[in-house]
């Protein structure tokens, strides 16, 4: 192996600007691409969303990049999967976003009624199950991208997950409560969203191959 | 050519009909001969295998597999060969050796009514060539026509046409356990050896599986029973197995089982798409990748109502936009759009959030919710939405975009009716 190979490797930290050769997705917003390696969100690898509550812009922010996702044709994958959303994605505003909705899947770990309902009501066992439905769609290799909202979840399980998308080449996006950012994560990118009037400030917590800091973007319409 | 499989143990008799399907795979002829053989015939199938040593090499490591004893024998008519292999005789190849290798036969081994056979035996008649030496016209008249065309056929002097088995049409199998288990992977185990025999019958009925159930029988109570819908037919074992797996992960068994059984309840005919010349669409781990696959594992686990996706309806009320699309996910992805869709298209979309709640929620409770705190400042227009007096599901609603002043986006109305306001979605 060449040295210039070795350095292309992604387990190699370069600082800031020599993530050139990861695979990215444009997010639609400049200032974010500007900041973001590479000009976009990591396409094969977990990104950690915590939104300070619902409601702020936070699927907005990927709107974007789902479109893209959702007709470009040189995907692998085909679903754009939501595990377990807080509220129901409405399908006419998806549609004015410009997704293709057929690509949709949306997966309610807890609605069946043939599983065992006193089971699934308690935390950690729903939380298990969208674990599971994460990693069947990203071991499937079906998907273009995943989206989960997931409360609680071991660091093995993240670790899983981060391989998963790593493997399979599908966008992982995982929401997940505030108290989680107190822990570390195997999440190649962390961000926070908080609102203040008209724009979104991104938090970025972590993020590999480049620095903590803040971006600032206009709220879309 | 015909090749006689008889059972020696009187005990594995029982299993003939299972043998039966199985035997399928060798030639489509496959007749039955009660009590104790199976009559196969193989005269098309002997290019195919490459041989008659070879289809009886298949046969034997099957049947073997099944810790069956048995006795194989070929020869050029159905009951010839049936006859032989009630005595362990060798195989006749030419019709012409007929006559000289049944000759000898006791005559037993035509299962005979025994007072026939009584009959025969006080006439000093030990074996079929004794029977073969009478007067033909005596012989029928003394023991009946039916016998003496028995005889023929098995000489080939007269046809003897066959109905083949007719392989029945649903699927049920049952394992039991020796002892009660809760034991996940004793019942996985189980389907997965029911599931190989699933695949065998779907494979003589050229079909695939549509719909399946498994059922869970327990001591003292009534079976749990647990249906699974396939998203897509499927005839492969692993295919199959693998939502049922996730299907029994999930579900919840009440009691220790005591058997276990799976049942096909709907199948349709096997379509086979030839697989692409460059393999599918490409996949970076270079395995192929299936579409349906992931609904029905997901399905297998959350059942039905757990796996959805979206579809817009021509409909002005919020609520009613759009509709959860269970059936076929993957038909509508084909390009088939239904005209109300295509409308909705067209329309020109107005602003909606991204967010809906299920059901609007009073203002008070919704913003005690999200704890939106402080003053609410609306947009400036509302949206006038009013609509389905004629369907019962009538609403008069003005609908504002309003600022919380901690920056959330809320989609609230008013009812014109009762000037209650409610929150309806968030812009997320």
């Amino acid at each position: 192996m060449s040295v210039d190979e070795l350095i292309l490797h992604r387990r190699i930290w370069r600082g800031r600007g020599g993530h050139a050769a990861c695979r990215t997705l444009p997010t639609g917003f400049a200032e974010l691409d500007r900041y973001l390696p590479g000009g976009g969100w990591p396409r094969d690898a977990l990104t950690e969303i915590v939104p300070e509550r619902y409601g702020i812009g936070e699927l907005s922010l990927l709107m974007p990049a789902l479109a893209f996702l959702s007709v470009g044709t040189g995907n692998p994958g085909h679903w754009i999967v939501w595990v377990d959303p807080p509220f129901i994605p409405y399908a006419p505003a998806l549609e004015r976003s410009g997704i293709e909705l057929d690509r949709l899947l949306l997966v309610h770990p807890s609605a069946d009624g043939n599983a065992a309902p006193e089971k699934d009501r308690s935390g950690s066992d729903a939380g298990h199950n969208v674990l599971w439905a994460v990693e069947q769609a990203l071991r499937s290799g079906s998907c273009a991208a995943v989206l989960a909202w997931l409360e609680s979840a071991n660091d093995k399980a993240l670790r899983r997950l981060q391989l998963g998308a790593e493997e399979n080449a599908c966008w992982t996006v995982l929401f997940r409560p505030g108290a989680t950012l107190r822990r570390s994560s195997p999440a190649a990118l962390r961000l926070r969203l908080s609102v203040a009037d008209a724009v979104i400030r991104v938090e970025i917590i972590k993020c590999r191959g480049t620095r903590p800091g803040t971006v600032v973007l206009e709220r879309p319409a | 050519m015909w090749l006689a499989v008889r059972l020696a143990d009187p005990e594995a008799r029982q299993n003939l009909e299972p043998l039966a399907v199985w035997c399928d795979r060798i030639t489509p002829l496959v007749c039955l001969a009660t009590p104790d053989s199976l009559l196969l015939e193989v005269r098309g199938s002997l290019k195919l295998f490459g041989g008659l040593q070879a289809v009886e090499r298949e046969l034997a490591t099957e049947i073997a597999a099944r810790r069956f004893s048995f006795h194989l024998c070929a020869a050029p008519t159905p009951l010839g060969a049936l006859w032989l292999a009630r005595q362990q005789g060798a195989n006749v190849l030419e019709t012409r050796a007929l006559a000289g290798k049944l000759g000898p036969l006791p005559l037993p081994v035509t299962q005979w009514p025994e007072n026939i056979l009584t009959l025969l035996n006080e006439m000093g008649i030990r074996s079929i060539g004794d029977c073969l030496r009478l007067p033909r016209d005596g012989f029928a008249r003394r023991v009946g026509p039916r016998y003496l065309q028995e005889l023929d056929r098995a000489l080939a002097r007269r046809p003897d046409p066959r109905v083949a088995f007719e392989k029945p049409r649903n699927f049920s199998s049952r394992f039991d356990f020796p002892a009660e288990t809760d034991d996940r992977e004793v019942l996985g185990a189980a389907l997965g050896k029911m599931v190989e025999g699933l695949v065998d019958r779907l494979r003589g009925r050229q079909a695939q599986a549509r719909q399946l159930a498994i059922v869970l029988h327990h001591a003292h109570r009534p079976p749990t029973v647990s249906g699974l819908d396939l998203t897509e037919a499927v005839h492969e074992a692993d295919r199959l197995l693998d939502p049922l797996l996730a299907r029994l992960e999930s579900l919840l068994v009440p009691a220790p089982v005591i058997a276990v059984g799976l049942q096909l309840r709907a199948l349709s005919p096997m379509q086979i798409r030839p697989p692409a010349l460059f393999g599918e669409r490409g996949h970076p781990a270079g395995r192929p990748v299936s579409k349906a696959g992931l609904i029905e594992r997901l399905r297998g686990r959350f059942g039905v109502e757990g796996v959805c996706g979206f579809e817009l309806a021509a409909e002005h009320r919020p609520e009613l936009g759009w509709t959860r699309l269970t059936g076929q996910l993957l038909e509508t992805s084909s390009g088939k759009k239904d005209p109300g869709r295509q409308v909705a298209k067209e329309r020109k979309l107005a602003d909606r959030p991204l967010w809906m709640l299920p059901s609007p929620l009073p203002l008070a409770q919704g913003a005690a919710r999200f704890r939106c705190r402080g003053p609410l400042r609306m947009g400036p227009e509302p949206e006038r939405i009013e609509s389905g007096w004629w369907d019962g599901g009538d609403i008069r609603r003005d609908y504002f975009t309003a600022s919380a002043s901690r920056g959330e986006k809320l989609w609230v109305y008013q009812d014109r009716v009762t000037r209650e306001w409610f929150l309806h979605g968030l812009f997320g």
